[in-house]
């Protein structure tokens, strides 16, 4: 089985679980490390950015955190780090309900004949920053609403903005998270603000693979417990002969698994553990996932191509 | 820096929250429970912090009886009535705002409480009710001061259109009172902030009533409330009271048809920025 038809499988899957599996008893948790998003109702788990900035996080006084409340964010933060250590990135590619609607609307424009928006590896340095700003905005905010320096509505800072909000209840017959929410000036410029994201997102994730990872602050959570995880992309450099596809398919457009010649660990942080590279690779073993350090997939001339020739 | 710019903007435009008001002297006294506090306490366990006060200041509150029923919940609405109850009388102490009443739950329940208190030979009862969601059962169902069973007194029985676990303004609340001595032919006298602000009759289901939306509410954080009192007078001067604290209506101010627009404009926004900033390639020769 291709790794793509594999990916394929196991993400619309995941979609399934992670989207709709609370209908049917499924609970993983408020600690996921990926885009399953609390607001969709009947959903099998919640992101762990919402619990972060609330009741399993920065959302708590410090009276709070010195009691039960404190063990069980501890708790749930090893549950989420735990989850990234064994699955890596693969939450992202490979199980992300939002990251699935990104590939359904790269799809469609690749259906469409549209040719993917290119953006300068500069800008994309620059965009990538972005990410780490959000990841300090949901961790810093929460706590002035706590200490009551901040009006209550600012409380789940992040939530309020995030594009997956209004989109991904869409996919559960939930329209209603569209909606300008006129209670007061705060829920107001939030929403809208939400509202103007969430749009321009829309656009983006179609012109662009995989548009938001650039700047999802879950991923540059992850990207802090990269040290630790399992599954890491590994590269021989001494079988490659630098025809440069693993660039040119990477919907993360990164260089390092090109550019590489030395070190065999070739795990970016914003890698999302895709596989494109690694299936596209024309050379037999130069790619592999490893899990554990045991391998589990590996580039293959013959699978390229016939991937090749499938495009063809 | 779009995004900088209206976080700066939400920065600014924060409010601060409802401000309490006094209540004014009224005819035709009745008790009420004036605020309510609820923290979650080291051992997982939370409690639950009511004040019972007359809705006619100065009024001294004499030796009131109080007790509660706490219903085990298996999930949000739904109880385990009646072997999962338990009923237990509460001490209480005197405090600037009335009568201070304290409980505990470690599990996830929903607590009635009831108080009656005797003003110049006149029994005034005073109920209300919050979901209690203790964790780890840790100090669940205290035992002390069991009650084989219920005392007599009028109870009032909620339901609503909405969730009763979190009652908010524009929900229709309808009550029915059980045990009521007479008094369920009367009309119900809504009471907000000191201020009688409806009359409802009797109907064939009971008392049905939609609270209107509050600016002051409104304006405050989802997590503020205010006590509305239902009040039912026997004609020789009991009453009946049930508090309800509601709060803010979560999806009252939701406009779909303009967030629509909004979502248009930023896609049509980042479309627009996309084209723009193109890059076209020619064909080298």
């Amino acid at each position: 089985m291709r790794l793509t038809s594999l990916r394929f499988l196991v993400q619309h899957l995941g979609f399934i679980v992670l989207m709709y599996g609370g209908r049917f008893g499924v609970n993983l948790g408020p600690a996921l490390p990926c885009f399953a998003c609390p607001y969709v109702v009947g959903c099998g788990g919640h992101c762990y950015l919402m619990g972060l900035q609330g009741y399993i996080g920065f959302g708590l006084s410090w009276t709070a955190l010195s009691g039960f409340d404190g063990w069980r964010v501890l708790i749930w933060f090893l549950i989420f780090a735990g989850s990234v250590v064994l699955l890596g990135k693969a939450w992202c590619g490979w199980l992300c309900p939002f990251g699935l609607v990104h590939d359904w609307l790269s799809a469609l424009r690749r259906r469409l004949g549209w040719r993917e928006a290119l953006i300068a590896a500069s800008t994309m340095v620059r965009l990538g920053w972005i990410k780490y700003g959000l990841l300090a905005y949901l961790i810093l905010v929460p706590p002035l609403v706590t200490v009551g320096w901040l009006h209550p509505d600012f409380k789940l800072p992040f939530c309020n903005i995030c594009p997956a909000k209004p989109l991904l209840p869409l996919l559960a017959g939930q329209p209603q998270y569209l909606s300008l929410d006129c209670t007061n000036a705060v829920t107001l410029g939030f929403t809208a603000l939400s509202l103007l994201i969430a749009g321009g997102m829309l656009v983006g994730m179609f012109l662009k693979d995989r548009f938001f990872c650039l700047f999802c602050p879950l991923l540059a959570l992850i990207r802090l417990l990269k040290p630790l995880t399992a599954l890491r992309l590994v590269k021989t450099p001494q079988l490659c002969h630098g025809c440069g596809t693993c660039r040119r398919v990477c919907p993360m457009d990164i260089e390092e698994v090109y550019q590489e010649q030395e070190q065999t660990d070739v795990q970016a942080g914003t890698c999302l553990n895709c596989g494109r590279c690694l299936e596209s690779c024309p050379v037999d073993g130069a790619l592999h996932f490893n899990w554990f350090g045991r391998r589990l997939f590996s580039s293959s001339r013959r699978l390229a191509l016939r991937l090749v020739g499938k495009k063809l | 820096m779009l995004i900088f710019f209206f976080v700066c903007l939400l920065f600014l435009t924060a409010n601060s929250g409802a401000s309490g008001e006094t209540l004014n002297p009224a005819a035709g006294a009745f008790m009420q429970w004036s605020s309510a506090s609820i923290e979650r306490l080291a051992d997982s366990r939370v409690k639950l912090i009511l004040a019972l006060e007359s809705s006619s200041p100065g009024v001294l509150l004499g030796n009131p009886v109080v007790f509660y029923r706490l219903t085990r919940l298996e999930h949000f609405n739904e109880t385990t009535a009646p072997e999962g109850a338990g009923i237990h009388s509460l001490s209480w102490e005197r405090s600037t705002a009335g009568l201070k009443i304290v409980i505990f739950s470690g599990e996830y329940g929903r607590a009635s409480i009831f108080a009656r208190v005797e003003i110049g030979g006149r029994l005034h009862y005073a109920q209300t009710a919050f979901n209690l969601y203790g964790g780890s059962g840790a100090g669940a169902f205290p035992e002390p001061n069991r009650l084989p069973q219920a005392p007599d007194w009028p109870e009032f029985l909620v339901s609503s259109d909405g969730p009763l676990y979190w009652p908010q303004t524009g929900q229709e609340f309808t009550l029915k009172i059980e045990r009521s001595g007479g008094t369920s032919a009367k009309n119900l006298a809504v009471w907000d902030n000191g201020r009688q602000v409806a009359e409802v009759k009797p109907g064939a289901a009971g008392f049905r009533y939609r609270p209107e939306h509050d600016p002051i509410l409104d304006r405050a954080g989802d997590l503020a409330s205010k006590p509305l009192v239902f009040v039912v007078h026997s004609g020789d001067g009991d009453s009946v009271a049930f508090t309800l604290f509601v709060h803010r209506s979560r999806r009252a101010g939701w406009n779909l048809s303009a967030g629509l627009w909004v979502f248009a404009a930023g896609a049509l926004v980042s479309g627009m920025l996309a084209w723009l900033t193109r890059r076209k390639f020619g064909i080298c020769a």
